[in-house]
Order: C-alpha cells, then sequence, then structure tokens
C-alpha cells in the first residue's frame, strides 16, 4: 500500500536518539510521535511484546489568540479538569477513534 | 552524481528525435518520454530532454538533499561555538540537538540517501526527515523534553481499553 493511501503514516514519526526510547518501569519501548494537528502532538511508547501503547505527553497546541503560551499550558497541567471544556473532550475521542481506526500507526508498523 | 550518471547513460542509448519529430511522432516521442528520456535535438544543436515530472522531481530532491548534507557536514567540521543556525542551511532545525544527534543525523540520513539515489523509494528519505524533524522539535521544547527524557518507575495511569 502506498504512503499517500495512509496519509496518517506521514504524520506518524519514530523518534531518534536521544529521544528515542524511554524506560517504563523495567522495559524500554521506542518512542514515537503522532502530529494530531499542526501544532498538537502525542507523544507514546507501543510495547509490542506487552501489548501495551505509555501515552507520555500530549500537546494538543493551543493557538495563539487565546493566549495561552506552551509555559501557560505547563502551569495548567496539574489543574482539574474544566467539565465545560467539551471541545477537548471532543478532540479526545476524535484520536481515540483515529486511533482505533488505524491500530498500525498507534503500534508503529 | 548517481542519478546524473544514469541519466547521462539513457541520454546516450536512446535515439535523438528532432524537433519536428514532435509534430510527426509526438505519440513515438511521448511514450520514449513516460518510459524514461526523450532526447529531441533543437535545429541549433541543443539537446533537450521530455521525461517525467517524478523522475525529475526525484533527481532535484536527491541532488539538493545532497548540497544540503554537505552544508550539515561543513558546519558540524567547525567549532561548535562558533556555528550558527544559517550554516546548518535546509536543516537549520538541527541547532537545538546535541552535538553527538546531529552527528547522527548525519550519518543516517548520508546512508539513507546512497540507498535511495541507488532506487530504493524517494519516500525513505522523506520518512528520516521527519523522524529528525520531529524529534528536533520535540528537544527544543524544554516541557517536551523533559517529559519524554523522564523514566518512569510508576506508570501514573494504566487504562485499559
Amino acid at each position: 500500500m502506498a504512503d499517500a493511501d495512509r496519509p496518517w503514516i506521514l504524520r506518524t514519526h519514530r523518534l531518534r536518539p536521544p529521544l528515542d526510547t524511554k524506560r517504563v518501569g523495567d522495559r524500554v519501548p521506542p518512542q514515537w510521535q503522532h502530529e494530531i494537528s499542526a501544532a498538537g502532538r502525542i507523544f507514546y511508547c507501543p510495547d509490542t511484546a506487552e501489548r501495551v501503547v505509555w501515552i507520555t505527553r500530549v500537546d494538543l497546541g493551543h493557538p495563539r489568540e487565546t493566549g495561552c503560551s506552551g509555559s501557560d499550558r505547563a502551569r495548567r497541567r496539574d489543574a482539574p479538569p474544566d467539565e465545560n471544556d467539551h471541545g477537548s473532550a471532543r478532540r479526545a475521542a476524535r484520536i481515540e477513534a483515529a486511533d482505533r481506526a488505524n491500530p498500525d500507526a498507534v503500534l508503529g508498523r | 552524481m548517481i542519478v546524473r550518471m544514469k541519466l547521462m547513460t539513457m541520454l546516450s542509448a536512446n535515439c535523438a528525435y528532432q524537433a519536428t519529430d514532435l509534430a510527426r511522432n509526438h505519440r513515438q516521442v511521448v511514450d520514449d518520454a513516460r518510459h524514461g528520456v526523450a532526447v529531441i535535438r533543437d535545429k541549433d544543436g541543443t539537446t533537450l530532454v521530455m521525461t517525467t515530472a517524478s523522475l525529475l522531481e526525484r533527481a532535484q530532491e536527491i541532488g539538493s538533499t545532497a548540497v544540503a548534507l554537505v552544508q550539515v557536514a561543513q558546519a558540524l567540521a567547525g567549532p561548535a561555538d562558533r556555528r550558527t543556525t544559517a550554516a546548518y542551511g535546509d536543516f537549520a532545525w538541527l541547532r537545538p540537538l546535541p552535538e553527538d544527534a546531529q552527528r547522527r543525523f548525519l550519518a543516517e540520513m548520508s546512508d539513507r540517501l546512497l540507498v535511495v539515489a541507488s532506487g530504493g523509494r524517494l519516500e525513505r528519505l522523506t520518512e528520516l526527515v521527519g523522524n529528525w524533524l520531529a524529534t528536533a522539535e520535540a528537544w527544543a521544547d524544554a516541557d517536551t523534553r523533559g517529559a519524554l527524557l523522564t523514566e518512569e518507575r510508576t506508570p501514573k495511569h494504566d487504562v485499559e481499553l
């Protein structure tokens, strides 16, 4: 199958050293990144032997017009979730749906 | 270089059409172009080549990548504290990466370029550039870098789907 028929492949990248792997417990799975939007990134480590995917970081990349910079987001990470933030919930649902549709990309195959 | 040599071989192997063949034998000229190159000699002796856009794009991509890698090699040959971002040329985004990662990029890209130039798929080059670009982008952001380098002794969340 050509890459043009698998557009998610072009947005999925295997990170190179020194970010190519991540230690999770006693395992060292490879680290991948998927571009979920122009600025949104999801980083994950597929452990194919255990059939587990560790999500290591999700950055939804707020537009700059909101005045929310990267450091603002970092400060807000520990804040309780906003129940009225339906946009985030929809985005998360879309990511989940895309991953279900393309399990191979999530598992880095 | 390899592509250029192949092109020269094809130029010498194919018969040359006259400019008037574009009107009289256009089907044959176009078919030759579709299968590689069609060489056309103009009345003043100028040699023209008709080929597929994909072949031309491939040759241009391989050539420009080779030049860009030479530029990176030259940047890495100098002392790190005197390097400017501009010295990296098309691969200026490499600058934030550690020195050993930059050298690894150069080695991997050179290997991949040789494979692609010898007949491999061009997408394999794009794929490797994409992987390194994603790495450099993640490394340049302190928050992301910290999160990706942290060892997770006890995973924070364990969700079974």
